[in-house]
Parts: structure tokens; C-alpha cells; sequence
């Protein structure tokens, strides 16, 4: 009996095992090429300007504008966080340079749609989430993407987003702008992630369409009762309204983008802001037999950081002509050359800029 | 006990649905998962300037009427952090005929997914240049993943250049 029992045991834990062992070779042989694991990335940017007003002395500056680390970390094929960590004008000390934590968001992913939920960027023009230096022409980012989007915006928050045959939409909620921060634009009411309010939520929707190659167009709004010192009770309205394309094939480049934020009782007076950017440029590299990419390129801008009932301020009313030459050896790497005026409307002279810069993304 | 197939069920069924959609219905398909051979592995390595990320890859031969009409061809490249799974349908002279993404994993860089851009490899071989933004044009806010495809496309036609060789030897 004892001997029989025993075999029973030897003969089940027999089947066990080739069960065991079957299921191993089973899950063995599906290969779905997932691995948890982490990334690294980054970008980075060198810039030389010289900006000289009328006849008065020209300044000189030479900055490592930006050093962003991008961070990434897999658990599973649908669950991954992701980061990025800047260093901004090479350190931080007695309130020069930035160090800033611009993203930092649990992500969950499928094909269909996606959730992410941390740091977060709003969906706001083209530059605000995709920014590294070799994506758009010139050495500084375009002023546009300044004043009137107040690019990089980051903040705590979450975000739902999907596609379907190239047409991508997404909706973000992040923490409250600062309201005493707003004036000439939302620009200095962004509260960065420090210690935020989470009264009204920033409401970012946006939409976009890249189903036509090389082209990428779309838009957004942006709302918020931003309390002013942490007080609901006490808000500035705005609400910003984009829209933007992006064609760049068949050696053609065209960028346009067009923003208006409209304000009720904005500490500055202001009752709106806006303003566009035009870019123009073709690749020449075929025509000159150089590898790569090679643009010369223009760009006319025109904005104002605040209007009041339809009236501009001609102290906040800037024109902008530039044009550039940018050279990528490689996707990944620009340099970049660019030579421009910056009118003020109130201002008697032009003030003159020529930027030469090198950046990178990897 | 089933030694089972070699390739995650859905990964299979979707590349096996674009293939009979390609090649027709009335072709036969011979599945095989391969080592990649080691006598081209370093060149297509080095020409692509891309590395393997497995030691295996996944072929299917097409054949019509027992003569063979194509390749298939299933592998992965990586993206910012994940792997980009996708294919590569050939003519039986190793010509691009079709490509797909089987499976992407990220949140952005998705539109190398799309159709009009992979169709820029139509009738490339292991003899075309791939140079982004001359030869194959690039998708802003995908570069990565634009550069990872495309090499990845390229060590495709390398590989399936020496596998066609072999066969007819």
C-alpha cells in the first residue's frame, strides 16, 4: 500500500513536472520580442548670438542653451515611465541657469490608446512636445513659440490620448497657471510642477493629422481659471486657441503656426495676445552634390503679447524677418546659421541678430 | 505537449493576414524562424550600421504553382526604448515589394506605421541607397524611429539577397 501510494506521489509529481515542463516550452516558444528594460536619450544645444540695437554697442553671448537627459524605463510592453531632466545655460547657482524636471510620467500604451499620468506636456503647437534642435531651423526657437506658447510648458497633470488612419487626438489635464504670473502673456504663469494648485485644471485639448507624407497639421485650445496666489476665489481667465502645419518632404520645407489667447481680468489689462510664424525653405544638398540636408531658409513673424479691446500695444507689437542656412550631416545633428531683425512697434531701430548654434538629439 | 510556433500567435496571424492580401489567397506559405546566418550577419550589420537584437528571424516563403514568387521577411529594430516589429515582403529577385509595421510600442514616432511613408521603399534592394532626408524622407517628431526602420529595412534586403543566393545554389 505504502510502496503504491508512493507511486501514485512519483507518478503525479512525473506529471507535474512534464506539465511544468511543457508550459515552460510552451511560453519559451512565443516570441513577442518584448524585454523590461530601460533607455537612455537626450538632446542638446550650443548657441552663439550677437544682438545689436540701431548704433549702440552689439552684445555678444555664448551658451550651452540647453542638456536634456531622456530616461526611460519598460516594465511591460504597455507599462513604461518616462523622463526627461534639462540642465539649462550649463549650472544652477544664485538664481542663474534652470534645472528642471520637464517630464516625468507613468505611461500606459496600446495601439488604439494610451494614458499618461505625472509631468506632463500640454499638446500645443509643434514645438511644445517635440523640441529637440535638429526639428526646427533656426539656432533659437522661434519667438512665437515664446510669447505666445509658452514653450516648454510642463506640468504635473494626466493625459488620455489615441489614433486611428492618422488622425491623432489627445486631452490633457494639468495643474492651474499661476495667475499673478500672467500679464503679457501666459508665459510667466506657468507653475513648472513647484507646488501647484489643482482648483480649475488646465483643460488642453488638441488634434492633429499626419496621414499625408511629410505633412503634419492640426490644433488646439487651452483653458484655465488660473488662481491669482493660490486663491480660487480670485482667477485670471484664459483660453488659448492654435493652429499649426508642418510639411517637410520632397525637399520642400513650410511651417505655420497661428495662436490667439483671449483673457478676462488679466492683472496686465490685457484683453488678448497672438500672433503667427511663417517659415519657407528647400533642401539644396541634391543641387550642390553635398550629403544630408542642406536649407537656406525664411521666416516672417508677427505677434503682440497684449492687445486691449482690439487695440494693440505698440510697446508689446513685435516684427520679425530672418533667414538662416542649416546644414544636417545626419538627422540627428544640425548646425545652424541665422541672420534677422526684431522690430518693436514703439522702437525707432531695428534690433540686428545673427545666431550660429550646433544641436543634437539622440 | 505542442513545441509551439515561434512567434507570438498575433504577430504571426497579422503578418500571415498582409501577406495573403499581398501575394493573394491561392499562394502556399512556408514558415520558418531561422538563425541569422553568421557568413552575411556583420556585413548587413555594418552596411546597415544597425545590429541585430535577436539572433533569429522569421521567414516566409511564398510559392505559386510550386515555383517560388517571394520572401517574407519579420524582424525587429529598436525605437527610443522598444522594439519595432516589422516586415518586408520581396519578390523572388530580393526587390521591395511591401513593408509594414507589425507592432509599435510607443507613444510617439507611430507614424512610421503609416502606409504613404513605408511605401518609399517600393522596389528598393540591398544595392539602393537609404539615406534619410535625401533617399527616404523623414517624419518630424519621428526621427528615431524613421532612422531605426529604415536601417532596419535596409539590412533586410541584405539578408534576404544572401538567403534568395543561397536557395538558387
Amino acid at each position: 500500500m505504502r510502496i503504491r501510494l508512493n507511486n501514485n506521489i512519483g507518478n503525479n509529481v512525473k506529471h507535474i513536472l512534464i506539465l511544468a515542463i511543457a508550459s515552460f516550452c510552451l511560453i519559451m516558444g512565443q516570441d513577442d520580442f518584448f524585454e523590461p528594460g530601460y533607455s537612455i536619450g537626450g538632446y542638446g544645444e550650443l548657441h552663439y548670438n550677437r544682438a545689436q540695437t540701431g548704433d549702440d554697442e552689439a552684445t555678444t553671448t555664448l551658451d550651452f542653451h540647453r542638456f536634456i537627459i531622456y530616461y526611460g524605463y519598460n516594465w511591460t510592453e504597455k507599462w513604461s515611465l518616462k523622463s526627461e531632466v534639462e540642465l539649462e545655460h550649463n549650472f544652477v547657482a544664485d538664481g542663474e541657469g534652470e534645472l528642471e524636471l520637464e517630464q516625468a510620467f507613468v505611461n500606459y500604451h496600446t495601439e488604439k490608446f494610451g494614458l499618461q499620468a505625472g509631468v506632463i506636456l500640454p499638446s500645443v503647437g509643434l514645438i511644445n512636445e517635440y523640441h529637440e534642435p535638429p526639428l526646427f531651423v533656426s539656432v533659437e526657437r522661434p519667438e512665437y513659440n515664446k510669447y505666445v506658447i509658452p514653450t516648454t510648458w510642463f506640468g504635473n497633470g494626466f493625459a488620455v490620448y489615441g489614433s486611428m488612419s492618422g488622425l491623432n487626438w489627445r486631452v490633457a489635464l494639468m495643474e492651474d497657471m499661476e495667475g499673478e504670473g500672467i500679464g503679457a502673456g501666459i508665459r510667466s504663469g506657468r507653475g513648472k510642477g513647484y507646488k501647484t494648485t489643482a482648483y480649475d485644471w488646465v483643460k488642453n485639448i488638441s488634434l492633429n493629422y499626419t496621414g499625408i507624407a511629410g505633412l503634419r497639421m492640426g490644433g488646439s485650445y487651452t483653458m484655465n481659471n488660473a488662481p491669482i496666489n493660490n486663491n480660487p476665489d480670485s482667477t485670471v481667465s484664459f483660453g488659448l486657441a492654435e493652429a499649426n502645419l508642418k510639411y517637410d518632404a520632397n525637399n520642400i520645407y513650410a511651417v505655420f503656426e497661428y495662436g490667439n489667447i483671449s483673457y478676462e481680468n488679466n492683472p496686465g489689462g490685457y484683453t488678448s495676445s497672438g500672433g503667427y510664424y511663417l517659415d519657407w525653405g528647400y533642401n539644396i544638398a541634391g543641387l550642390v552634390g553635398l550629403e544630408g540636408k542642406l536649407m537656406p531658409w525664411l521666416r516672417v513673424s508677427d505677434y503682440n503679447r497684449g492687445t486691449t479691446d482690439g487695440t494693440v500695444n505698440p510697446d508689446k507689437h513685435y516684427s520679425i524677418q530672418r533667414f538662416g542656412l542649416t546644414y544636417w550631416p545626419i538627422s540627428n545633428i544640425a548646425f545652424k546659421f541665422d541672420y534677422g531683425t526684431h522690430k518693436t512697434e514703439s522702437a525707432n531701430d531695428k534690433k540686428t541678430l545673427i545666431n550660429v548654434g550646433v544641436g543634437y538629439n539622440f | 505537449m505542442v513545441w509551439v510556433s515561434t512567434l507570438t500567435a498575433g504577430l504571426r496571424e497579422k503578418t500571415e493576414s498582409l501577406i495573403y492580401n499581398h501575394y493573394g489567397d491561392s499562394v502556399s506559405v512556408l514558415f520558418k524562424k531561422i538563425p541569422i546566418p553568421e557568413e552575411i550577419k556583420f556585413t548587413a550589420e555594418k552596411n546597415a550600421q544597425l545590429r541585430f537584437m535577436m539572433d533569429k528571424i522569421y521567414i516566409w516563403e511564398i510559392s505559386k504553382d510550386e515555383k517560388m514568387i517571394g520572401l517574407a521577411y519579420l524582424d525587429n529594430v529598436k525605437g527610443k526604448s522598444q522594439p519595432i516589429t516589422y516586415a518586408v515582403f520581396f519578390d523572388s529577385q530580393g526587390m521591395v515589394e511591401e513593408s509594414h509595421i507589425i507592432k509599435y510600442r510607443e507613444p510617439i514616432g507611430g507614424e512610421v506605421s503609416n502606409q504613404y511613408w513605408l511605401n518609399q521603399f517600393f522596389g528598393k534592394s540591398w544595392e539602393s541607397d537609404y539615406k534619410v532626408g535625401s533617399d527616404i524622407d523623414g517624419i518630424s517628431g519621428a526621427t528615431i524611429s524613421v532612422n531605426a526602420v529604415t536601417r532596419g529595412i535596409y539590412r533586410s534586403t541584405i539578408i534576404v539577397e544572401y538567403l534568395l543566393i543561397q536557395k538558387h545554389e
